[in-house]
């Protein structure tokens, strides 16, 4: 029997740093602490729904370009 | 309404340390029996534990993170802190002539104990022992 168990990606380090956003102007925009920031580009959250949609509202794209979601077998 | 928060920065902490050197003088007064040596080492303790529960923010200002994470541990503080109530049950049972003093340092003293552990860790795992604006 297979479990799925599933991660969710992200590019959004890339993606600020193409527009020469720093982790701190990224918090005061989307409006949570630049350790939160962090976290999420180091994989560490997973964002809720709503700060999803303010990032991807920030970054001018649409949620799927920035977050992905990965299925692993075990 | 004008926040009145006062942030665990640096300079504050440091301040909010050596303005609580003065409590025993305060609590106890000069000449006190209590005002020795070991009794200031307690009250640093619990100066310390003050310091060390002291939230980076208000509550207000947590982002959802960071309500996760304070919210994590508070649930632990209330498992653990709950459960050490235990002790001083278990010592009434088996121990029934203890006095009240010992009672209420074998169920407060884990407790805090408890309280300040948890708090250190919530402040590691949020990324920050400083507010730093």
């Amino acid at each position: 029997m297979y479990t799925l168990h599933m991660q969710t990606l992200n590019n959004l380090k890339d993606l600020r740093l193409d527009r020469d956003i720093n982790q701190s102007e990224m918090a005061r925009m989307c409006g949570v602490s630049r350790q939160t920031i962090h976290a999420i580009e180091t994989l560490k959250y997973t964002p809720s729904v709503e700060l999803a949609l303010i990032i991807a509202k920030e970054l001018n794209l649409p949620v799927d370009k920035i977050f992905t979601l990965k299925k692993e077998k075990k | 309404m004008k926040d009145v928060y006062f942030y665990p920065t640096k300079r504050n902490t440091l301040i909010g340390f050596l303005v609580a050197q003065l409590l025993p003088l305060i609590f106890l007064g000069l000449g006190n029996k209590y005002t020795d040596v070991v009794g200031w080492l307690q009250f640093e303790l619990v100066i310390m534990g003050c310091i060390s529960l002291w939230q980076v923010k208000p509550v207000s200002q947590l982002d959802e993170r960071e309500k996760n994470i304070t919210l994590k541990w508070k649930s632990c503080i209330l498992d653990y802190g709950s459960s050490l109530i235990l002790i001083p049950i278990v010592v009434l049972c088996l121990r029934p002539e203890i006095s009240g003093w010992n009672l209420f340092n074998l169920s407060a003293v884990p407790v805090f104990i408890v309280f300040v552990a948890c708090s250190m860790l919530t402040k590691r795992e949020l990324g920050y022992y400083f507010y730093e604006g």
